[in-house]
């Protein structure tokens, strides 16, 4: 449900002419919220930006994330990243 | 920067059928609960490069400061309201009210679902040109959506407007 609220949130941020982009790990349920940028993450939920303690593979899914936001051209755009979860570490460019 | 290589989201049958699924899990566990998407789906274009932009993070993760009001996770209806988090707030000052998810890891990290830390390190190392003065934290489960719809989700804009935000992070509980 906290991916509903994301999606629905972000229609109204967007709508005041702010951008935005969204980590889902939900995208069936992202899919239908007609949300403009959204990032997929095969990560286990609770965990969307990475495992506790990683602040590098942490950092290293916040730049693949933030770049969508200059690299999406239109709405509705749900992409996957290349990340697996347990291996985020490897910084392993696929 | 580095050039990920990322794959378009399938909208096929498979996905279709997870949807009707948690829908009718939504259904049959939440009273009155309904999924109302957005009319349409705007994009509002960058204004400034991301090197130059500051952003802001909004979660759904229950996120907010240990001196706030916790989010009422015992109401049927959801807590539709948000929580105000400055850019300077430390890990020890923040903690997650969201009985829906599990937060374990969180609860250690916090930067696993409110990266305030790492856009931090991101902003010195210039990745973005810096936080937003403001940062929102709200407790995703709220099953009849109106309320968020109608009240929650422009007040939140209005807010993240008048802070000089620049775009916006949002992280799923």
């Amino acid at each position: 449900m906290c991916h509903q609220t994301v999606g629905q949130m972000q229609g109204a941020i967007e709508k005041a002419g702010i951008p935005c982009v969204s980590i889902t790990l939900r995208p069936e349920v992202t899919s239908h919220m007609r949300i403009s940028r959204a990032v997929y993450l095969r990560f286990p939920l609770g965990r969307p930006v990475g495992e506790p303690g990683a602040a590098e593979a942490q950092k290293e899914v916040l730049r693949a994330v933030l770049s969508i936001l200059e690299r999406a051209s239109a709405p509705d755009t749900i992409l996957e990243a290349p990340f697996r979860w347990r291996r985020v570490r490897s910084r392993k460019k696929t | 920067m580095s050039d990920w290589k990322f794959k378009e989201f399938a909208r096929d049958s498979i996905n279709a059928d997870r949807f009707r699924r948690w829908e009718e899990m939504i259904a049959k566990t939440h009273h009155e609960s309904k999924c109302i998407p957005n009319p349409v789906a705007t994009l509002a274009p960058m204004k400034k490069t991301l090197a130059e932009s500051r952003i802001a993070i909004l979660t759904t993760g229950g996120v907010h400061l240990r001196n706030q009001t916790p989010f009422d996770v015992h109401s049927k209806e959801g807590d539709w309201g948000f929580r105000e988090i400055p850019a300077d707030a430390r890990e020890k000052d923040l903690i997650i009210t969201h009985s829906h998810y599990d937060h374990t890891e969180a609860d250690k990290d916090i930067n696993c679902i409110f990266p305030l830390d790492r856009l931090r390190e991101m902003a010195a190392e210039g990745d973005i040109g810096g936080l937003a003065p403001l940062h929102i934290g709200m407790m995703g489960f709220v099953p009849n959506p109106v309320p968020l719809i109608e009240r929650t989700g422009p007040a939140i804009a209005r807010r993240l407007q008048e802070a000089g935000t620049d775009a916006v992070l949002l992280t799923p509980g």
